[in-house]
């Protein structure tokens, strides 16, 4: 897995320069926290990983968002991804969450972060 | 006078509409008790009644209040600021309603000056108003404001009247001359003055008759020029007068300042003490704000702990039905090798006897169906797979959340909290920037300087009035004995203007004299009545009395028929409370007393003097006292089957107070 340090991932354009704002606005301290938290968002809500479209911007570091390859092996293990393609659905994960994150910060000028922890509270979720 | 109900709106702790009846005095029970703890509202019953008739609110100085401090606190602050109050009493001349009123101008969003405010009043005599012009003037002949002090009686001012036994005091000398005022001194004063005028007229006619004679043109000469010099001192007098009053109302108007002075400076603390407060809450809210984004890089860890959970539960119930099935192999492996054995040795292992062909038959026919299942099991492959679901499970084991939530969902309520502190000082604090916008320190200094010198001229304007008054009448007085002298001589066609000099001469002597006369008159009935009252308050028995002073001050006389020289403060009440007795029989014994907090030095022996004699010296009693001053259980059966109302003044809230009856 120590091969897959040394790759950039990033998200669509869009994503990129959406996930900027929130974290101007303050939203988040730093992009990576924003990209993270949609991976994690895009598997609490069992979205399905689907290819990003448009051109994509590399913007991190693996090591940078995988630190102690935390996210990759929890990627892996809940959903039981090859270690070979992880990476990429990570990506498509987090572009999914940022796109979601953007469009409440859009519609209601803030994201309720408390709220959306209540609703993956409940296992059914 | 007969108070019959006073309704009240918003006026100081009264919110809203409050009301209070009062007894009639035709029946035995003129009494009414009024009850409140301190700080609930009493003095601003006292300060209502003092309002409606005068327009003004005293505090415990004798200061006006500022008219937005009197608006109900509650009502300001829901944006209403009107006050009233609704006098309703009957006279010789019939029934009476007064009503006095401010309410903020519509151009002013937040009155801080008394000029902010517009007024009303109205009074109505038996149904019918009558013209604002006139209502002062009513107001001021039933019940002189002068006179206020008398009938409107603050306990808490008690210690005043001790200055009247002080020769030459301001304060002193300033009662006295309320006490005049009570008394009707000043009607016989001002019929001198009156009558001096007619004279020095007639007398000026007169010596122009004379002058057309000769011999007395030395007599002449002198009146001439007493009357140029009597008219000099009264023009000056006039101009002191002028002064006075011009020095006396700009030295009330800094005095007022100078409350509002102190009123600002309490207000600046307070905007300072605002301004800490916000800069505190921006700081919880940078604080909250940053932990809040130091929390956020955890946020993913946190979405996903329930999915974590879900995907372990899962794992484990995996790895046990592996297990499960790893041991029925196990079972399985065991019976093969078992049967194998059976068939080769042909012995049963159990009880060593040869095996039957039978047997071997159905042994071999288990073995084949032994050796199929096992052959369908991947057993390796199941070993990989518990050994990646271990694997598995110790992965996600490593993955915890930290009760992010709850933090945030704190972190939040912070910050909001802040927030909405911040809004309700801000808007506080602009309301305070605009009062204090104008205040400026230097001008505060200078009138403070301002006002210890306008007190000290004022002082040197009066007794140079005393001293010009005392010129005057010497001047007068000689001028009167050449005026008699002159009509003596004369008795021709002036003789009109003789007699008319005569009478006004001999009418003249009777109003000096009759000025000491009724003083000399009124200080002793004063000093019999206050006398009387005193004999009945005080519960010391060897004191004969009490002597008046020439300022209406009262000694208490020992049985040694001497002055007592120290008085206890209970004493010193007790005096006052003579007096003010004493004053009531000779000038007002058919008007009503308001006495706030009267028995506050007083021992119960004493209260209990009081509380019995009291009501004799009223037509209408009103007492507003405390619990601590009177006790409800025991300190009442002296006055109990006067009272014809009993009230309390409770607390709803802060600044928002209400009367209600109670039983005695």
């Amino acid at each position: 897995m120590n091969e897959k340090s040394n790759t950039m991932i990033g998200l669509s354009e869009n994503g990129h320069s959406k996930l900027k704002i929130l974290k101007e606005d303050g939203i988040f301290h730093e992009m990576v926290d924003g990209y993270r938290a949609g991976v994690a968002f895009a598997i609490a809500s069992n979205e399905s990983p689907v290819p990003i479209s448009g051109k994509k911007q590399t913007t991190f570091s693996v090591g940078t968002v995988d630190r102690k390859l935390a996210v990759s092996t929890l990627v892996q293990t809940l959903l039981d991804v090859d270690d070979s393609e992880v990476y990429a659905i990570i990506e498509q994960l987090a572009e999914i969450g940022v796109q979601k994150f953007y469009h409440e910060y859009e519609e209601t000028g803030n994201i309720d972060f408390i709220q959306m922890l209540k609703i993956f509270e409940s296992p059914s979720q | 006078m007969i108070l019959k109900k006073m309704s009240l709106i918003n006026f100081m702790p009264f919110f809203g509409k409050a009301e209070l009846d009062f007894p009639t005095p035709d029946s035995n029970m003129n009494v009414l008790l009024v009850f409140g703890d301190n700080m609930r509202g009493k003095t601003s019953l006292l300060n209502a009644m003092r309002w409606c008739f005068y327009q003004v609110a005293l505090d415990r100085n004798m200061k006006a209040y500022p008219w937005n401090s009197m608006v109900n606190k509650v009502a300001s602050r829901k944006g209403d600021w009107t006050l009233s109050v609704n006098l309703k009493f009957e006279t010789d001349e019939g029934e009476h309603e007064l009503i006095r009123g401010i309410e903020k101008r519509s151009s002013v969003i937040t009155p801080l000056k008394d000029s902010d405010f517009k007024t009303s009043l109205l009074l109505k005599t038996n149904g019918k108003p009558v013209a604002g012009s006139e209502i002062e003037s009513f107001i001021q002949r039933l019940v002189p404001e002068e006179t206020s002090r008398f009938f409107l009686f603050d306990g808490e001012l008690l210690q005043e009247y001790e200055d009247l036994l002080q020769e030459g005091s301001r304060q002193g000398e300033a009662i006295k001359g309320s006490i005049e005022k009570v008394l009707g001194v000043p009607a016989l004063t001002n019929g001198r003055n009156e009558l001096q005028l007619i004279l020095k007229d007639a007398n000026r006619i007169l010596r122009a008759e004379q002058g057309k004679r000769t011999g007395h043109e030395r007599q002449l000469e002198k009146m001439s020029e007493l009357e140029t010099l009597t008219t000099a001192i009264e023009g000056d007098i006039e101009e002191l007068r002028d002064k006075l009053a011009s020095c006396s109302r700009e030295r009330k108007e800094i005095e007022t300042d100078i409350v509002e002075v102190d009123r600002l400076f309490e207000k600046k603390v307070e905007l300072d003490t605002l301004t800490n407060r916000i800069k505190e809450h921006k700081t919880t809210i940078v604080d909250g704000e940053a932990e809040r984004l130091a929390l956020r890089s955890g946020l993913w860890r946190e979405l996903l702990v329930s999915k974590v959970q879900e995907k372990l539960t899962s794992l484990h119930e995996e790895q046990e039905a592996l297990r499960q099935r790893k041991d029925l192999n196990t079972g399985k492996s065991y019976m093969l090798s078992h049967l194998e054995g059976i068939l080769e040795k042909d012995i049963c292992p159990t009880c060593d006897q040869e095996v039957s062909e039978g047997h071997k038959s159905k042994i071999s026919k288990k073995l084949d169906d032994v050796r199929t299942s096992l052959s369908e099991q991947d057993v390796d492959g199941a070993t990989n797979r518990i050994l990646e679901l271990s694997r598995m499970i110790g992965n996600l084991n490593d993955f915890s959340g930290s009760n992010l939530a709850q933090r945030l969902r704190f972190i939040e309520n912070t910050i909001d909290k802040s927030n909405i502190k911040i809004i309700e000082h801000e808007t506080k604090k602009i309301n305070l920037e605009i009062e204090l916008e104008s205040t400026d320190s230097e001008a505060i200094k200078r009138k403070r300087g301002r006002y210890k010198i306008l007190l000290q001229e004022e002082g040197r304007l009066e007794r140079d009035i005393e001293t010009q008054s005392e010129n005057l009448e010497k001047y007068y007085s000689e001028y009167n004995t050449l005026s008699e002298l002159m009509n003596i001589t004369y008795s021709d066609k002036t003789s009109f203007l003789n007699q008319k000099i005569n009478i006004t001469t001999h009418l003249m002597n009777v109003f000096r004299d009759s000025i000491a006369v009724l003083r000399d008159d009124l200080k002793l009935r004063v000093e019999e009545y206050a006398s009387e009252a005193f004999k009945q308050l005080t519960t010391q028995q060897k004191y004969k009395g009490l002597q008046i002073n020439d300022n209406y001050g009262l000694n208490i006389i020992d049985h040694r028929d001497e002055i007592l020289s120290i008085r206890s403060a209970g004493a010193e009440q007790i005096v006052a409370l003579s007096l003010i007795i004493g004053l009531s029989k000779i000038n007002m014994a058919n008007g009503p007393v308001v006495m706030d907090t009267p028995f506050g030095r007083l021992d119960r022996k004493h209260r209990s003097s009081v509380l019995k004699y009291f009501p004799e010296s009223a037509n209408q009693l009103i007492l507003l006292v405390h619990d601590g001053e009177v006790n409800k259980d025991v300190d009442l059966d002296p006055i109990k089957e006067r009272v014809g109302l009993a009230l309390e003044i409770v607390e709803v809230e802060p600044d928002h107070s209400k009367i209600v009856r109670i039983s005695l």
